[in-house]
C-alpha cells in the first residue's frame, strides 16, 4: 500500500520538542495563568451558602431544580450545586461581584457543554439556533435554578410548547384545526439544538411524517404507501412522494395548524 | 504499516507519558493569588470590533453557516458600565452596536437597595437564511430565489420596573414588545419538470420539489406583566396578571414550474418549450394575518410547614379570542396557442402568456377562542437529609372553537376566460380534560452518591368535532368529524451520580416514554379509530475520568431507541409498526493543561441516527433471500441524519503581554444517496466544514487590550451539487478599554 505519510516520527519528535520548548520559554517570560473557556484562573470553592447571601432569588429553589439531583457535596466546602456551574467563587466573593470574576453561562454556552457534550456537537451543525454565535443562550429556554430544565414536563404549569411559541408565535395558533402532534411538543418534529435538516428537522423526508401517518401495509396495491391514517378514504401517495415531501408545495402545507383545512392543506 | 505507526505510537506514548509527569505540577499553582502580570478584569469596559471576511463562493450560505454579514462589520461589541451611584443604589448600562450583523443591545438597570429597581432596554439580532431550495442531481437543476440574502431581525423594547420595600408586597411591572421582520426561507418547495427524468411514464413522476420559497414575516408581540409577590405567616404567594396581544402578518411565496409554459392547444409541429417540459407556471402568494389577545391569571404559593414538608400550589386561567384572515392568490400562465396566435381576451402580445387565476380561495377570515384552566399542586418532604419525595399533580382544563369562511374562486373555459365563486365555511369544537399526577425521589444517603428517580403520567380524555373538505377548493361541503380521543403518556427516569474518587465520576440516567394517543370517531364517523403508540427508551452516560490535575477526560454516550406503532378501523388494519428509530451519540471532551500557561481543549461528537418506517419495507415482498424490499424500494428509504463534529482549542501565554489562541472546528455529513433521484427527492445531506482560527491578544496596558484573529473556513456542500460551497479567509481585530 503506497500510504502518504504526512506525520513523520521525526515530525512528532521534532515539533513536540518546539512545542514544549515554546511552552518552557513562556512560563519564564510570564507568571500568569490562562485557562480554557468556562474556567476562572486562580479561584477556588466557597460553596453555596456564599452565593445566597446575594443571590438568594437563585438559590431559594434550586432544590426543586433537575439540575439538584446531581448534587454532591464537597468534604471541604459543602455544597458546590452553583459553583458547579458557575465556576470556583472566590474571586467573585472577593471583588463583591462583578464581572469576569464568575462564569455566567447566559452569555456563553461553554458551561452547559463541559457535560452536555452532545449539545455542543448539535449546535455545530448548520441547522440550530443561534447559540454559538451569541445570539441566544441556553438559559433563554432552560430554567436551571428552579424545576424541570425541561419545561412543560412533569406536573410543571406551563407546557413544552410554551417554551418554542414565546418566539415563534406564528405556530402557537390557535388554528380551527390544530395537529395533533403539536401536543406531543415541537421536539416530536423539530430537535431545537440543531440537526444536519433544514429547519433542524428530525428527519427532512416523508418519514417525518410517516412515523405516524400509516395505512396498514398490504390494505393498498403493493408499494403504495397511504398517509391517510385517520380518515376511511384510500389515497394512493406513491407519485406525490416521488415528488417531494408531505408538506411540499400544495400538499399539506400547514403542519403546525390550519385555518382552512382538517388535512392542513392549504 | 506496521513499521510505520510502531515507533509513532512508541514515541508518542513516551511523549504523552512525560508530559503528563510534568503536567501536575506547574498546574498546582493554579490556586495562587492573581499574578502581577495578569489580563484585566475590567468592572466597567467598551469593547470596538471590527471584522471582514473574504468569502469566495456562495455568500447567502456564508452567511447561513456563520451567521456573519459576508462584507463584515464593525462597531461596539461590548459595553460595560456599571457604578455605585451611592452607598446602597448601583446604575448598570450594557450595550452592543454591530453594524453588519445588526445586533445591537442598549439596557440601563439602576437597583436601590430595600427599594426596588428599573430596567430597560432595547435588544435586535439579525439570523440570516439562503433561500437555497434544492438541488436535484440527475439534471444538476438549481433555481435558488433571485434574491437569497435573506434575513429576520428580531427586536424587544421592554420596561420592568420592581418595587421591594422592607415588610411589604413586592409589586413588579413589565412591558414588552418584540418584533419579527424580515424574509425566511421555507421547506414548501415547488415543482418543477427540469428533471432530465423521462415524462409521461407512470407510474415514475418526472416531477420533482425543489424550487425554493420563502416567506415574509411580519409579526409584533405585546406583553404587559402586572405581579405582586408577599408572604403571609408561613406561605408566600404570588399573583400574575398577564396581557398579551400578537399581530402577524406572515406571507409564503411558492413558484411551481417556473419557465415553463403549456402550449395551447397541444402543437402539432411547432413548440414552445420542449414537451417533456409542458407545465403551467404558477405563482402561489399565501397570506395569512393573525390578532390574537389573551389574558392570563396565574397565581402560585409555596408554604414550608416545617423543615421537613412544603407545599407548592399553582392555578393559572387563559382566556384568548384569535383573528384570522387571509388569501391564497393562484396565478397561472397560459400560453399561445403553437402559431403565436393569443387566445381570449386581455391578452398580453408582447409576452404571449396571460395570468389567469384558475383556483384560489380568498377573504379566508374566522377565529377561535380558548379558555384554558390549569391546577397544580406539589408536596416535597424531606424525610431525612438524604432522602426527598415530591408528589405533583396537575389538573388541565381546555375549550377550543374555531369557525371561518372562505371563498374558492374557480376559472371556467378553455382557456378560463370566466370565475365563479363558492363559499365555504369550517369549524371545529374542541373540549379536553387531563390529569398529570408525578412523583420524585432523591437519595443521598449514601457517601458520593446521588440517587434519583422520577415518574409523570399524562392522562387526557375529550372530543373533538370538526368539519372541513379534504380539498377545499373542490369539494361542495365539509364532512363532519366526530370523535372522542384520549392521550397516556407516561415519562419515567432514573438516574445516578457516582463520585467514586476525585479520579472518576460517573453519571447515569434511563429514560422511557411511553406515550399513546387515541381517536374513535363516533356518531357519522363511527368505525374511524386510530392509535399511535410510541416507546422509547434510552440511556445517558457520563464518566469524568481526571487524570491529574491537568488532565481530564469526559465521555457521553447517548443510546435512544423507538418503536411507533399505528392501529386503525379494526379489525381490518390491526396494529402495525410504523417507525423504528435509533439515535447513538458518543461526544468526548478532553482538557489538558500541563501547565498554568497553556491549554488544549479537544472536543468530538460522533452521532448515528437513522429513522426508518414501514414504506420501504411496505408491500413488496424481498425479491431474494439477499435483496430486501428496502433495497427495492428507491421512493422512501431510511432517513438517515449521521454527522461528526470536531472541535479543537489551543491557548497559551507568548509572553508577559501575549496569550494565543488556537480554533479548528470540523463537521462532516455523508448521508446523501444521489441514487435515489430516479424515484424521488435525495433529501440526505453531504456535506463538510472545516474552519481554523489563530489569535492574539495583546495586553497594551492595565486599561487596554486587543485581540486579532485570522481565519480561514471551508465549507463544501454536496446536497446542492456544490454550488453553495464557499471558502476564504476572515479577519477580526478588537480593543477593549477600561472605563
Amino acid at each position: 500500500m503506497n500510504m502518504r505519510q504526512r506525520w513523520t516520527k521525526q515530525t512528532l519528535i521534532f515539533g513536540g520538542a518546539a512545542a514544549w520548548g515554546l511552552l518552557l520559554i513562556s512560563c519564564v517570560m510570564a507568571n500568569r495563568t490562562i485557562v480554557a473557556p468556562a474556567k476562572i484562573a486562580g479561584a477556588t470553592y466557597v460553596g453555596t451558602k456564599e452565593c445566597a447571601q446575594c443571590h438568594s432569588d437563585q438559590t431559594d429553589h434550586f432544590a426543586s431544580a433537575t439540575h439538584a439531583r446531581l448534587a454532591l457535596s464537597d468534604p471541604k466546602v459543602g455544597d458546590i450545586g452553583c459553583e458547579a456551574c458557575h465556576g470556583p467563587g472566590s474571586q467573585h466573593v472577593k471583588a463583591g461581584g462583578g464581572k469576569g470574576t464568575i462564569i455566567n453561562p447566559r452569555k456563553s454556552p461553554e458551561t452547559c457543554f463541559q457535560c452536555h457534550l452532545d449539545k455542543r456537537g448539535q449546535f455545530s451543525l448548520p441547522n440550530t439556533h443561534p447559540v454559538l454565535a451569541g445570539k441566544i443562550g441556553c438559559v433563554d429556554c432552560h430554567d436551571v435554578h428552579e424545576g424541570s430544565a425541561v419545561k412543560g414536563s412533569g406536573a410543571a404549569l406551563e407546557s413544552e410548547l410554551e417554551t418554542c411559541t414565546k418566539c415563534h408565535t406564528a405556530q402557537k395558533g390557535p388554528f380551527v384545526f390544530e395537529h395533533a402532534a403539536m401536543k406531543e411538543g415541537c421536539t416530536a418534529c423539530h430537535n431545537p439544538h440543531g440537526t444536519v435538516n433544514q429547519k433542524m428537522l428530525v428527519a427532512r423526508d416523508a418519514n417525518l411524517c410517516l412515523r405516524c401517518h400509516l395505512e396498514a401495509p398490504g390494505a393498498t396495491p403493493a408499494g403504495v404507501i397511504n398517509a391517510n391514517a385517520i380518515n376511511s378514504g384510500v389515497q394512493n401517495h406513491n407519485a406525490r412522494l416521488m415528488q417531494g415531501t408531505c408538506w411540499s408545495a400544495a400538499c399539506h402545507e400547514a403542519p403546525h395548524g390550519s385555518n382552512a383545512n382538517n388535512h392542513f392543506r392549504y | 504499516m506496521k513499521l510505520f505507526f510502531s515507533p509513532v505510537v512508541r514515541g508518542t506514548s513516551l511523549l504523552v507519558g512525560a508530559l503528563l509527569a510534568l503536567a501536575a505540577a506547574p498546574t498546582r499553582g493554579a490556586d495562587k493569588a492573581v499574578a502581577d502580570d495578569a489580563f484585566p478584569n475590567f468592572e466597567s469596559y467598551i469593547k470596538i470590533s471590527g471584522q471582514a471576511p473574504s468569502v469566495t463562493g456562495d455568500v447567502s450560505s456564508f452567511q447561513t453557516r456563520t451567521q456573519t454579514q459576508h462584507n463584515g462589520g464593525a462597531g461596539i461589541e461590548d459595553y460595560h458600565y456599571a457604578k455605585e451611584a451611592s452607598k446602597d443604589t448601583t446604575v448598570q448600562f450594557d450595550g452592543h452596536a454591530l453594524v453588519g450583523t445588526e445586533d445591537y443591545l442598549a439596557q440601563f438597570r439602576i437597583n436601590k437597595n430595600e427599594v426596588g429597581s428599573v430596567d430597560f432596554g432595547y435588544k435586535r439580532f439579525r439570523t440570516f437564511y439562503d433561500g437555497v431550495g434544492g438541488f436535484f442531481p440527475t439534471s444538476s437543476q438549481w433555481m435558488p430565489l433571485t434574491q437569497r440574502l435573506l434575513f429576520l431581525d428580531r427586536g424587544n423594547l421592554w420596561v420592568s420596573a420592581t418595587l421591594a420595600l422592607p415588610n411589604a408586597p413586592v409589586f413588579s411591572f413589565r412591558y414588552s414588545n418584540e418584533t419579527r421582520n424580515g424574509q425566511k426561507d421555507s421547506t414548501i418547495w415547488g415543482d418543477s419538470d427540469f428533471t432530465g427524468m423521462p415524462n409521461n411514464n407512470p407510474p415514475i413522476s418526472q416531477v420533482r420539489k425543489f424550487m425554493p420559497s420563502y416567506i415574509n414575516i411580519g409579526e409584533r408581540t405585546e406583553k404587559l406583566e402586572l405581579s405582586m409577590k408577599h408572604t403571609l405567616g408561613k406561605t408566600s404567594f404570588q399573583v400574575t396578571l398577564l396581557g398579551e396581544d400578537i399581530k402577524n402578518l406572515d406571507t409564503l411565496y411558492t413558484t411551481r414550474f417556473p419557465n415553463e409554459v403549456k402550449p395551447y392547444p397541444a402543437p402539432a409541429s411547432t413548440v414552445l418549450l420542449p414537451a417533456l417540459n409542458m407545465n403551467n407556471q404558477v405563482i402561489a402568494q399565501t397570506g395569512n394575518g393573525t390578532a390574537s389577545r389573551a389574558t392570563s391569571f396565574l397565581a402560585t404559593t409555596e408554604t414550608p410547614f416545617n423543615d421537613k414538608l412544603k407545599l407548592n400550589t399553582g392555578f393559572s386561567y387563559q382566556l384568548l379570542h384569535s383573528d384570522y384572515s387571509g388569501d391564497r392568490s393562484i396565478i397561472t400562465s397560459t400560453a399561445t396557442t403553437a402559431t403565436g396566435v393569443i387566445v381570449g381576451s386581455g391578452l398580453s402580445a408582447a409576452t404571449g402568456v396571460v395570468p389567469v387565476q384558475t383556483y384560489q380561495y380568498q377573504s379566508i377570515a374566522g377565529g377561535s377562542h380558548i379558555k384554558e384552566f390549569k391546577f397544580n399542586a406539589a408536596l416535597t418532604y424531606a424525610a431525612t437529609k438524604d432522602i426527598s419525595l415530591k408528589l405533583a399533580v396537575k389538573r388541565e382544563q381546555e375549550y377550543v372553537l374555531g369557525a371561518g369562511t372562505y371563498t374558492v374562486v374557480a376559472a371556467s373555459g378553455t382557456p378560463a376566460t370566466t370565475t365563479a365563486s363558492t363559499p365555504r365555511f369550517e369549524w371545529s369544537n374542541i373540549t379536553q380534560n387531563a390529569t398529570t399526577p408525578e412523583a420524585e425521589i432523591r437519595f443521598t444517603g449514601i457517601k458520593n452518591l446521588a440517587l434519583y428517580a422520577n415518574a409523570s403520567k399524562r392522562c387526557l380524555s375529550g372530543t373533538e368535532y370538526d368539519s372541513s373538505a379534504y380539498n377545499p377548493l373542490t369539494a361542495a361541503a365539509g364532512t363532519l368529524v366526530a370523535s372522542n380521543v384520549s392521550e397516556d403518556h407516561g415519562n419515567y427516569t432514573v438516574g445516578a451520580n457516582w463520585r467514586q474518587s476525585m479520579l472518576l465520576t460517573l453519571r447515569a440516567e434511563l429514560f422511557s416514554k411511553n406515550h399513546q394517543n387515541e381517536s374513535t370517531g363516533f356518531g357519522t364517523r363511527l368505525g374511524d379509530y386510530y392509535l399511535l403508540d410510541n416507546r422509547f427508551t434510552g440511556v445517558k452516560l457520563t464518566a469524568i475520568v481526571k487524570a491529574n490535575e491537568a488532565l481530564s477526560f469526559t465521555t457521553r454516550y447517548l443510546n435512544q431507541a423507538g418503536k411507533m406503532k399505528v392501529t386503525g378501523f379494526l379489525p381490518t388494519f390491526p396494529a402495525y409498526d410504523s417507525c423504528d428509530a435509533k439515535n447513538q451519540s458518543i461526544g468526548e471532551t478532553i482538557d489538558w493543561t500541563p501547565a498554568t500557561s497553556f491549554y488544549a481543549q479537544a472536543n468530538v461528537n460522533l452521532v448515528y441516527n437513522n429513522i426508518n418506517t414501514v414504506y420501504p419495507n411496505a408491500g413488496i415482498a424481498p425479491a431474494s433471500g439477499t435483496s430486501q424490499a428496502w433495497d427495492v424500494n428507491m421512493v422512501l428509504q431510511d432517513s438517515k441524519n449521521n454527522y461528526l463534529t470536531t472541535t479543537l482549542l489551543l491557548g497559551a501565554v507568548m509572553t508577559k503581554t501575549d496569550d494565543l489562541q488556537l480554533q479548528w472546528n470540523y463537521y462532516r455529513a455523508d448521508d446523501g444517496n444521489t441514487a435515489l433521484a430516479v424515484r424521488t427527492m435525495p433529501y440526505g445531506v453531504v456535506a463538510k466544514d472545516v474552519a481554523v482560527t489563530v489569535g492574539l491578544k495583546h495586553k497594551f496596558s492595565d486599561k487596554m487590550v486587543g485581540n486579532a484573529k485570522l481565519g480561514y473556513f471551508d465549507s463544501t456542500n454536496g446536497t446542492t451539487g456544490g454550488l453553495t460551497n464557499f471558502h476564504g479567509p476572515i479577519g477580526y481585530v478588537s480593543i477593549e478599554y477600561g472605563l
